[in-house]
């Protein structure tokens, strides 16, 4: 039934078959919500499974699930025993093996998100796990946190702001928050996102369209 | 030697095989209050070390006694000898589970025929007879071998605690120091077990153990896969 031992477990990855996109980020930052909104603006076109680490139990597949974004066997949970980060950087064998039996049983697959547990802002994936990682931070949790940086928000090679229907409301300056942003990502992009007014997630679904054509060896 | 190397590899918790979401039924015996401190934990890990421990260290010894060989080894009937030694469906599937995450991992940091026999097994290899394969190409010394799988029945359930519990991580160590000569009688008899016929290996079990595994699977919300 393994047979799917080559290029996952090469290093660094070769994107032999579908796009993998990480999602990490802080807890309520929006991760699980900007991953159903995914599912719904790409799965007319895109063949996608999805994997989630939940720090505790299934809670976040429960809510995709729930909510139907995609039927229940494109959706797999992976435990993560307390320690998130462990789980997509530093041990990534059970990840590895819950995307290896996604794409094993719906071959071929197009996207693959993998969603964090929510975290600090250190957690990054492995580049043995995920082709491209998205970090999502949210302005409740206050607009000095792109100056704070940290892997998660300086390296993530996009960086979500959700939540900026919220910023009038907390008093997060949206403009130091970007401006903060780009000066620590060296270049790398920053989107702002409110899932209320955009529940498409138009902007990232297209940042996601791009990183296929530019990795180009992928199955369509 | 070059096995002091893979010994340390092997036996230490950053090696990547998926064992860290494992706790081996701690959070159960946590939950129903049966182990509350660090006391309850050192009875928990010693009763641990003497069946699980020493049934493990006795079947990785008795490959690693083997491995490698001109012959092959029988591979179906070490998996069903460990099958018959798990009663909870629970702990087979986790044993399944952490033998086929560690089979692949080993098979990259030390390649063999022996792993990449193990690795194609249906639904993958226990998790003994992946560390046995490991250690046999890893090349460590039967009683190495048997030492790494002695240590591991314990320091899984004992990190797991520290976590749940915020036990002083101090005195977690300290136990586990004390621990050490436990561990190593286990590690004796085991390697006295190793030339043994398959069947004759110790075939000792903890009912407390598989029902909390049983009732680990079905619990929600659990911080640990098992």
């Amino acid at each position: 039934m393994h047979d799917h031992e080559h290029g996952e477990h090469d290093h660094p990855r070769v994107a032999t078959g579908a796009l993998r996109v990480g999602i990490g980020g802080p807890v309520g930052s929006g991760k699980t919500a900007l991953v159903a909104a995914l599912c719904r603006t790409l799965r007319e076109q895109w063949s996608i499974g999805v994997v989630t680490n939940d720090i505790y139990t299934t809670e976040d597949a429960d809510f995709l699930r729930r909510h139907a974004v995609l039927p229940d066997e494109r959706i797999r949970a992976v435990e993560t025993g307390c320690c998130p980060h462990t789980a997509i950087r530093d041990d990534i064998a059970a990840n590895q093996e819950a995307i290896g039996e996604l794409e094993h049983h719906l071959a071929p697959l197009d996207l693959v998100l993998l969603e964090s547990g929510g975290d600090n802002l250190t957690a990054i994936f492995s580049r043995a796990l995920v082709d491209r990682q998205i970090f999502v931070i949210d302005v409740a949790g206050g607009d000095k946190v792109p100056r704070k940086g940290g892997p998660g928000v300086t390296t993530a090679d996009l960086l979500v702001i959700n939540k900026t229907d919220l910023a009038p409301l907390v008093g997060a300056d949206l403009d130091v928050m970007r401006r903060d942003a780009d000066r620590v990502r060296d270049g790398r992009p920053t989107l702002l996102l409110s899932l209320t007014e955009d529940p498409s997630a138009g902007a990232v679904a297209h940042w996601i369209l791009d990183q296929q054509a530019s990795i180009g060896s992928l199955a369509t | 030697m070059t096995t002091r190397n893979a010994l340390v590899l092997l036996t230490d918790g950053r090696f990547p095989s998926g064992a860290h979401p494992h706790s081996a039924g701690i959070e159960v015996a946590v939950a129903r209050r049966a182990v509350t401190d660090l006391d309850d934990l050192a009875r928990f890990l010693l009763g641990r070390v003497h069946t699980a421990g020493l049934v493990d260290a006795a079947f990785v010894a008795w490959i690693v006694r083997r491995e490698p060989s001109d012959a092959a080894l029988p591979w179906d009937d070490v998996d069903a000898e460990v099958s018959a030694r798990i009663a909870s469906p629970a702990q087979r599937a986790t044993s399944r589970r952490l033998g086929r995450q560690l089979a692949r991992v080993a098979a990259r940091v030390w390649p063999s025929v022996a792993l990449a026999t193990v690795v194609a097994t249906n639904d993958g290899p226990h998790h003994v007879v992946a560390l046995g394969a490991a250690a046999a190409s890893a090349g460590l010394p039967v009683a190495d071998a048997a030492f790494v799988a002695a240590h591991g029945a314990v320091t899984v359930p004992a990190y797991a605690a520290m976590r749940l519990l915020g036990l002083d991580p101090v005195a977690l160590q300290a136990l586990l120091a004390e621990l050490g000569p436990a561990v190593d009688a286990v590690v004796d008899e085991a390697v006295q077990c190793a030339g043994d016929p398959l069947d004759a290996l110790p075939c000792l079990a903890a009912p407390a153990s598989e029902l909390a595994a049983e009732e680990q699977a079905e619990r929600s919300p659990r911080l640990f896969a098992s």
